[in-house]
């Protein structure tokens, strides 16, 4: 009989212990729940910000321009040379 | 034992109640029996459910307040151990009666406990199958224990794992919290990221656009560069045009210039040289001066020895007029005459006076030429310092010519006057004419001397012409000399130095301008001192005058008062007054005189000024004129000595040019000459080379005229040497004749052996034939006795045959051997020389040899006709096939021949298996034929092989020499061959 105490105590704080345990399991199911929406969503936001063409179709219009200008500074030298 | 333990366990909590520990403290001394018996009773477990049925059932409020009373009682005998006894008693007999009760009521409750016992032991057994039961149960209960147990286990596995999963909860909360703001950082830095990007695109679209309008600044600044550019390459090609024209403008002006300046120096030189020229002549004409002056000296003495002949003449012109005076009479009586001669002197008078004014008219132009020359001279003398001097000298020693001219003039004026005098005279003194002859010779002397002196002044005006002359050329080459030398640097610093000097003047000048407009002023202060004295003077005497009036008024209203009194009065005061006016209008006169007078000098003075002031402006006018031709004249200067610098240094560039190019001629000429020496040195070697080429040519000459010799020799002995070998050659070709001669000898003698062996084997061919028509008459006669008896006879037969073909056997081998021994020879020894000319040989031998044999010919001789040699020889490789052929034809002409002999002989059938078995051995041994026809084509042309590479030219040479030996030997081969077969046939 002493130790069906202790065990029925143990029972109750092992049903607390469950539900405690089952509620933090849920609280952290939802947490990381979130988290893994959130960090899927951060991955979304990565691939589109580092797959993002507009940065790229820039940085060849940012060449071309430069290009286009060195060209134009390279081709007035060229000609005051050959003038 | 085990049914005891749970009673006892479960017993004693129940009844160790308060009623215990309150009974003790009554079993004291004497209660203490029932007491204890009490309280041993009650160590039944019956005793109590019976005492409290008994107080239940009695009286239990009375037991509870005896009990009471009791327990109050013992407290009080405990408390008072001395009370009264009948208290005790009554409380003895209480309890005793009591008792009595307790003993009814015990034996009583022994029953109802026996009663109950029973029920108790009913419910034991009850209860003990109840606790079987239970223990069964227990078993159970262990058992589920047990599990529970496990089950506990398990839980506390459980627990354990919940434990573990509650601290992977934490870990996975503080991973979670981790994460959570580790995302809440990577959002941040996403956020940031987002922004950077954005930031970035917007960077990137500024840099695009600032690219783009830095290209099109670049564009329009390139354009705009574009546009100066052609502009100023438009302007600098315009520029380098005008440049070039002006170039070319400097560089005609240069080329004119320098010839300008050649010229210049030219006439520079030339201006020296006319200046030494002149200098000469300038010394020439101080020389001449000189001389002039000596001679200016002689006239003065001249002069002074015709004065003091003048006061001679004076003197005897007093004594003239002394004998005047006496010979008037006689004038008076000579006047008519003299008339006369007056009359014929007047005319010779006007002759002199015409010839005087012929030399007034000559000394006025002498004057004006004089003038002329000192206009001249003024200008020499403006112009040069030098000859200034002298020309003032000249124009000085001139004016005192002149003035001497003119008191000549004036003497000779003095001298016509006295002329005139002594006509007068002569004409009062016509008398006299002693007097006048005198007078006469005087005035011839006179004449003379006039003549004389004008000789002298022709002479001196010569000279003074000659000397104008002179000074015009001199004065002309200077003036000429002055314009050039004006140009020069020396006028100019005399031309400053005159201006210096004319500055000094003009100040000097301006200083005079200065005094005279101070003395002006201080005229003008004195006139007006003088106006103002004379206004003064007016004042006064208006003054007067008004005091005069008022005096006058005075005097009319004293005339008035003192009329004769103060009339004298009056009349002295007026008098006085009138003097005083007189003095003072005297005294205005004077004043008015000085100052008309000084107003006359004031004109003069103005006159003076403004005359000064045009010789101011004139100099001043000069001076510009002066200082602008020395500016121009000093531009010239500077051109031309910029001209000159950078002739100079193109003259000294040229004169560096000339050093260059002469040390670089002498260099060039030095190493040409290094040149030439080393060529020379190099002809040198050359021609010692071309001597030893020479020497070389002479001695390789000279070799080669050896060698040729020598040759020469050579080929002479090769010649011999040839012609021994074609000897030889020659000889060893009659040998090899002779050999082959020997040879075909053999030969003949070997085809005459041939023949006689294959007439030896078609002897035995045709004994063959004989024996094999034997043979298939005897087989056939077998064959018969076989058929009739035909198990006894072949074996007899086949012995037989065996027997027979060992006969045979033995023989045909030999003939085939040498058969094929001659076959084998023949083809050995058929040469390659002459395989056709055999050939063609044996054809022709062979039709005789056929003819030959046909008559001797058995059938047999028909199958060796068709045997025939050639046949062998030319298809030696093809021999089996035809040897073949030719058994199979033989055996089917035998067969026909048998057939056709109706003789059946054993001795044909026979040969047939003989023949059969010949040539069974025939195709064994053709093999070796074959192999040895195969071998022997082999071995000749090795041996040909062998012989031909050594000796090529040799063998044709040979060859040649055999084939026009064979054209001879073979006529006689045949004739010989002709002849042999003729014997063998015969």
């Amino acid at each position: 009989m002493a130790e069906s105490e202790p065990q029925e105590g143990n029972y109750d704080n092992m049903v607390k212990m469950v539900e405690d345990l089952n509620r933090d399991l849920e609280n952290l199911l939802e947490e990381m729940e979130k988290l893994t929406v959130q960090a899927t969503w951060m991955t979304y936001d990565m691939v589109v910000i580092r797959t993002n063409p507009d940065l790229a179709t820039s940085m060849r219009r940012l060449e071309d321009a430069f290009l286009s200008c060195k060209e134009e500074v390279e081709k007035k030298w060229q000609d005051v040379l050959s003038e | 034992m085990e049914k005891d333990k749970p009673f006892k366990l479960f017993v004693p909590p129940r009844l160790s109640g308060g009623q215990v520990s309150a009974v003790k403290p009554q079993a004291s001394t004497r209660v203490a029996g029932p007491c204890q018996g009490f309280n041993k009773c009650p160590d039944d477990d019956f005793n109590l459910p019976f005492v409290m049925m008994s107080t239940s059932n009695r009286g239990e409020i009375t037991d509870s307040d005896a009990i009471s009373q009791q327990v109050k009682l013992c407290s009080d005998v405990d408390e008072e151990h001395v009370e009264t006894m009948n208290e005790l008693y009554s409380k003895l007999y209480k309890e005793a009666e009591k008792i009595k009760r307790w003993k009814l009521t015990v034996e009583s409750e022994l029953k109802q406990k026996e009663r109950k016992l029973q029920e108790n032991r009913k419910i034991v057994e009850a209860q003990r199958k109840a606790i079987q039961e239970l223990q069964a149960s227990i078993f159970e209960n262990e058992k589920l224990s047990l599990k529970l147990e496990d089950e506990i286990c398990e839980n506390k596995d459980l627990l354990k794992e919940n434990s573990a999963s509650r601290h992977l909860c934490n870990l996975l909360k503080e991973t979670c919290s981790h994460f959570s703001e580790k995302s809440n950082k990577y959002e941040h830095e996403r956020e940031e990221t987002r922004q950077l990007y954005v930031e970035l695109n917007n960077n990137v679209e500024r840099m695009i656009i600032a690219f783009e309008e830095l290209r099109v600044q670049a564009e329009n600044t390139r354009l705009e560069m574009c546009f100066k550019l052609k502009e100023e390459a438009e302007k600098v090609d315009k520029f380098e045009k005008e440049c070039k024209l002006e170039v070319s403008m400097k560089e005609k002006q240069i080329s004119v210039l320098t010839i300008q300046s050649d010229e210049k120096d030219d006439i520079i030189r030339d201006i020296k040289t006319q200046l030494q020229e002149s200098k000469n002549k300038i010394d020439d004409l101080v020389e001449a001066k000189r001389h002039e002056g000596d001679m200016l000296k002689e006239s003065q003495i001249n002069q002074e020895y015709l004065r003091a002949e003048l006061e001679a003449a004076k003197v005897s012109l007093q004594k003239a007029e002394v004998t005047q005076k006496s010979l008037e009479a006689e004038l008076q009586t000579a006047v008519k005459a003299l008339v006369q001669v007056t009359g014929e002197k007047e005319a010779e008078v006007e002759e002199c006076k015409k010839i005087k004014a012929l030399h007034a008219s000559l000394r006025e132009e002498f004057e004006t030429s004089i003038s002329n020359l000192k206009s001249l001279l003024q200008k020499e003398q403006n112009r040069l310092e030098k000859c200034e001097d002298e020309s003032k000298l000249l124009t000085l020693e001139l004016r005192n010519k002149t003035a001497e001219l003119e008191e000549m003039t004036k003497l000779k004026c003095d001298k016509e006057m006295q002329l005139e005098e002594l006509s007068e005279t002569l004409g009062k003194v016509e008398g006299l004419l002693a007097k006048k002859k005198d007078l006469e010779a005087t005035v011839e002397n006179l004449q003379e001397r006039e003549k004389e002196t004008k000789n002298v002044l022709q002479i001196r005006e010569k000279e003074i012409h000659d000397l104008k002359v002179q000074l015009t050329s001199t004065a002309e080459k200077e003036q000429n000399y002055l314009k050039q030398l004006m140009t020069l640097n020396t006028d100019l610093e005399r031309e400053a130095l005159k201006n210096e000097q004319l500055k000094v003047s003009i100040n000097k000048l301006l200083l005079e301008k200065e005094q005279i407009a101070q003395e002006k002023s201080g005229m003008a202060t004195e006139l007006k001192k003088l106006q103002e004295s004379h206004e003064d003077s007016r004042k006064k005497e208006e003054n007067t005058k008004q005091l005069v009036e008022n005096l006058e008024e005075a005097n009319g209203q004293l005339r008035q008062v003192k009329t004769n009194s103060l009339m004298e009065k009056m009349a002295k005061k007026g008098e006085e007054i009138k003097s005083k006016l007189d003095e003072r209008e005297e005294n205005a006169k004077s004043i008015e005189n000085e100052i008309s007078r000084k107003e006359k000098h004031l004109k003069i003075l103005e006159n003076k000024l403004n005359n000064l002031k045009k010789q101011v402006e004139n100099k001043t006018k000069c001076i510009e004129e002066l200082q602008q031709e020395n500016k121009a004249l000093k531009k010239k200067i500077t051109a031309e000595s910029k001209k000159t610098s950078i002739y100079e240094g193109k003259v000294n560039k040229l004169q560096l040019e000339m050093e260059n190019m002469n040390k670089q001629h002498k260099e060039t000429v030095d190493i040409y000459q290094k040149d030439i020496e080393t060529q020379k040195v190099n002809e040198n070697k050359l021609l010692e080379e071309v001597e030893k080429m020479r020497l070389l040519v002479d001695e390789a000459t000279i070799t080669q005229r050896e060698t040729d010799v020598r040759c020469q020799h050579k080929i002479t002995e090769m010649v011999a040497l040839m012609e021994k070998h074609k000897h030889e050659y020659d000889k060893m070709v009659e040998e090899k004749d002779t050999e082959l001669k020997l040879y075909k000898i053999k030969e003949q003698e070997q085809l005459s052996s041939k023949r006689s062996l294959e007439s030896e084997l078609s002897c035995l061919k045709s004994e063959l034939s004989s024996l094999k028509e034997q043979l298939k008459a005897e087989i056939k006669e077998k064959e018969n006795l076989a058929k009739e008896p035909p198990q006894n006879t072949v074996p007899e037969d086949e012995k037989k045959h065996k027997k027979i073909q060992n006969h045979f056997s033995e023989t045909p081998k030999l003939h085939l051997d040498l058969d094929c021994a001659s076959i084998d020879v023949k083809n050995k020894k058929s040469p390659n020389d002459i395989p056709i000319k055999v050939n063609m040989m044996e054809k022709k031998k062979m039709p005789p040899s056929a003819s030959a044999r046909s008559p001797l010919g058995s059938p047999s001789l028909k199958t060796y006709i068709i045997k025939t040699p050639p046949v062998h020889k030319l298809q030696s490789e093809n021999t089996n096939l035809h040897s073949e052929r030719c058994m199979r034809k033989k055996q089917k002409v035998l067969l026909q021949l048998d057939a056709h002999s109706d003789s059946s002989e054993h001795s044909d059938l026979l040969s047939i298996v003989s023949e059969e078995e010949m040539f069974k051995k025939l195709y064994k041994d053709y093999p070796r034929a074959s192999q040895i026809y195969a071998t022997t084509p082999k071995k000749k042309p090795a041996t040909s092989n062998v012989k031909t590479p050594g000796s090529v030219l040799k063998l044709k040479t040979m060859r040649k020499m055999r084939e026009a030996g064979w054209t001879a030997v073979s006529k006689v081969d045949r004739k010989r061959k002709i002849k042999e077969a003729e014997k063998l046939f015969t």
